[in-house]
């Protein structure tokens, strides 16, 4: 095709010159027109004080409630003249932010693949490393992360910018101080507002500790990026738990040893008021310090393992309110009954009486020994392979007409099924977000433009990219 | 067909082509080089920055020009580049002072160019001012004479005496200031450092280069070839113009290459219509290629 000839030439001649004078164009805009921006080479990352009038929305995240832009962003930002970067007080060039945002985290075909993907207008975001499930996100169990992301400081961004805050540490002990006080006046019918004030004061020190356990597990885990969504929720249970049971310690605690008891109460003198005051609206009891003494009541241990009854003795002195009159010697309850006792649904009732499974007394024994499921399912296994063994039922294996499934397999629905199918189903592993994270991360999420992006909600992207050489 | 460009257009008062190298990769940032290379160097490079004008398109790019090691390689060999990096100075309270002075400067002289350009714009446009002035002022004149007042018919005839320097110029504010993001680097607040530029190492690299500056010198103009799934990709003359012939894929002499492959390189071939040339260096360390072209398909 190229002849050489004189018009070829002076085409090609003029493409270049215009060529030229188009890239030589400047980016100009006026200043107020402009997003300063901050560089810092510490957190590698360019600061905002005021937003543009669009880019907002699809760009930048918010930290401390500062404003920040990741270098691609930024970079793209700047060739679409609209944001201006400064260091040192000085603006950046373009060739400058290319020297000082690429590095060995940014490089070139992580900014070309974003600025790319960006002029097409879509919206590019890095890859979070959480994903929430489906089954998470209908449980809210995402948008609860979100909370305790920003109580807690989210734990990808540097040491930098990350704030602990006090007042919100103290707050969510409080409010997890306040739901154990709840189960506290369910649990405790007999109980004098200082022996709840006490209690409530060791339960707040071992609650505290609790928290802090849990807060330095969750900054543990969230120094790895793939912070499952339940690793979250099983720390905060575990905390629970720990407060639950040492309440269970301090109800133990009380009756035998008595110096104990004084000593906790005396510690409810100093007890934060707030706690006081609401243990009193509970019990509807009067502050008295001097009206009993403990060494002579013996209260009831709900906690311990005295089986399904717990036996309340009458004691001598009068602690019922009012007139109220202990008729009996020993008050029997059913600890079924009364405790955690969940608002009996009519249809509940009605299903409950329809559905009458076989009295098996042997099961029910096991079911009645063990504290968990875990332990019903062990107690479950035993009873099954001693009594369900192929020496039972002589009759049936005798002939040649045998059945297909034999006693012992019949460990479970699954089992029995697999004894006769004919042809084997292959099981896909269960998804489990703790499982190893795959060996390759995207890069980026990629949503394509729509209006109702929000950049705290985004939901699921559109597509994944990689980028590799 | 091909004819060896001579460098007789473009003199070399402009010194050697500067290529920063950044991150690993080599970067030109002044047009007049990109023009210069392309033209008279057929070095032709990929554009990897938005265009000022039309930023959100990814069809036409702008600056920074990526090289490909090769090019740049070869460039140094003719001894008509460098290769530098930047190395930030540090920043003296002089130079943010020099800065502020340069912005209060170009202030200045926008505020000049802004009232000198409004003041053309008022004299040409004065005749209409005047007119328009006048037409105000009869209407008024209308309307007072609608509510009773005797007015005189010359009233409305009277003429408008005004000048130029009578129409009022707003004075532009700092705030609306024009304002550049500059491509390349400040050079009072960078120097430039040569960096040793230590490509080929690898054989693989050393046979690339060796094809690609054969094939130069041979005078196509090469691009990277990853379009075509090839190492390189030869024009006949410069690629705003001229569709390629070549697919260029280098491979050592004594590898063997498997009917599969040949297979996938030929149908690429064909369906594009263009020439898969398989090259390597042979024994003799000469340079051989072997064109494919499948006759297969139609």
């Amino acid at each position: 095709m190229p002849d050489g000839s004189w018009i070829q030439g002076k085409q090609i001649e003029k493409f270049h010159e215009e060529r030229e004078k188009v890239l030589a164009e400047p980016r100009v805009q006026k200043k107020c027109d402009y997003v300063h921006g901050l560089w810092t080479n510490e957190s590698r990352l360019v600061e905002i004080e005021h937003e543009g009038k669009s880019f907002w929305k699809n760009m930048g995240f918010t930290r401390n409630g500062r404003k920040f832009l990741h270098p691609e962003e930024a970079l793209f930002l700047m060739e679409m003249n609209v944001l201006q970067v400064w260091y040192n007080f000085l603006p950046m060039s373009i060739e400058g932010a290319y020297c000082r945002f690429l590095g060995p985290t940014l490089t070139l075909e992580f900014h070309q693949v974003y600025a790319h993907l960006r002029r097409m207008g879509y919206v590019v975001i890095r890859h979070r490393g959480k994903l929430a499930s489906r089954y998470e996100r209908e449980i809210g169990l995402d948008k609860y992360q979100k909370k305790k992301e920003r109580q807690l400081g989210d734990p990808m961004t540097s040491s930098l910018l990350t704030k602990k805050n006090s007042i919100e540490e103290l707050a969510q002990m409080e409010g997890l101080e306040n739901c154990v006080t709840d189960k506290m006046c369910e649990h405790e019918k007999v109980a004098g507002e200082e022996i709840v004030a006490s209690e409530n004061s060791q339960i707040k020190m071992d609650c505290a500790a609790s928290i802090e356990k849990a807060h330095s597990q969750e900054t543990e885990i969230g120094g790895n990026e793939e912070m499952g969504s339940s690793l979250i929720l099983q720390s905060h249970m575990n905390s629970i738990k720990d407060s639950a049971e040492c309440l269970n310690d301090n109800v133990t605690s009380l009756s035998p040893v008595d110096d104990n008891i004084l000593t906790t109460f005396k510690h409810s003198d100093a007890t934060n008021s707030a706690f006081s005051s609401e243990s009193r609206n509970a019990s509807g009891f009067q502050y008295k310090s001097s009206a009993w003494d403990f060494r002579k009541i013996a209260f009831p241990n709900f906690g311990a393992e005295c089986g399904d009854v717990i036996k309340i003795q009458r004691s001598e002195s009068n602690l019922t309110p009012g007139h109220v009159v202990c008729e009996l010697d020993c008050y029997d309850f059913n600890r079924m009954a009364h405790i955690n006792k969940k608002k009996d649904k009519k249809k509940d009732l009605e299903r409950d009486r329809k559905l009458k499974f076989s009295n098996n007394n042997s099961r029910f024994s096991s079911y009645q020994n063990s504290r968990n499921w875990s332990e019903y399912k062990v107690c479950l296994y035993n009873w099954r392979s001693n009594n369900w063994r192929q020496d039972q039922f002589p009759h049936l294996f005798a002939d040649g007409l045998q059945p297909l499934v034999r006693p012992e397999l019949a460990t479970s629905t699954e089992a029995i099924l697999q004894q006769l199918q004919v042809i084997k189903s292959s099981t896909k592993p269960p998804r489990n977000s703790k499982a190893d994270p795959p060996a390759v991360l995207p890069h980026f999420d990629v949503y394509s433009p729509n209006k109702k992006f929000k950049k705290t909600n985004p939901g699921t992207p559109d597509f994944r990219v990689i980028v590799m050489r | 067909m091909f004819e060896c460009v001579t460098y007789n257009r473009m003199s070399f008062d402009r010194g050697k082509t500067t290529i920063t190298l950044i991150n690993g990769q080599c970067f030109v940032w002044n047009s007049k080089q990109a023009r210069f290379l392309r033209e008279e160097l057929r070095i032709v490079g990929t554009l990897c920055g938005s265009l000022p004008r039309a930023p959100m398109q990814n069809t036409h790019l702008g600056l920074p020009l990526q090289l490909m090691p090769e090019e740049v390689t070869l460039l140094l060999e003719k001894g008509l580049a460098e290769v530098v990096e930047n190395t930030e100075d540090v920043i003296t309270e002089e130079m943010k002072l020099e800065y502020k002075n340069k912005e209060k400067k170009s202030y200045k002289r926008q505020v000049e160019l802004y009232t000198r350009e409004r003041q053309e714009e008022i004299k040409r446009k004065l005749p209409q001012i005047i007119a328009g002035k006048k037409a105000k002022r009869n209407k008024v004149l209308d309307e007072r004479r609608k509510n009773g007042e005797i007015i005189d018919d010359s009233e409305f005839e009277k003429e408008i005496e005004m000048t130029v320097e009578d129409v009022g110029i707003p004075t532009l504010q700092e705030a609306s200031m024009l304002m550049e993001i500059p491509l390349a680097c400040d050079p009072s607040t960078t120097t430039p450092v040569l960096v040793k530029w230590t490509y080929p190492k690898s054989d693989k690299e050393v046979l690339r280069y060796r094809v690609f500056r054969d094939l130069w010198d041979k005078g196509h103009y090469l691009t990277s070839g990853s379009k075509f799934g090839g190492d390189f990709i030869a024009y006949p003359g410069d690629p705003s113009r001229f569709h390629s012939l070549f697919i260029v894929v280098c491979k050592p002499h004594s590898a063997s290459i498997s009917g599969i492959e040949l297979i996938t390189m030929g149908r690429l071939g064909t369906n594009v219509k263009k020439t898969i040339v398989l090259s390597s260096v042979d024994e003799n360390d000469k340079l051989c290629y072997t064109s494919l072209q499948w006759t297969g398909i139609s």
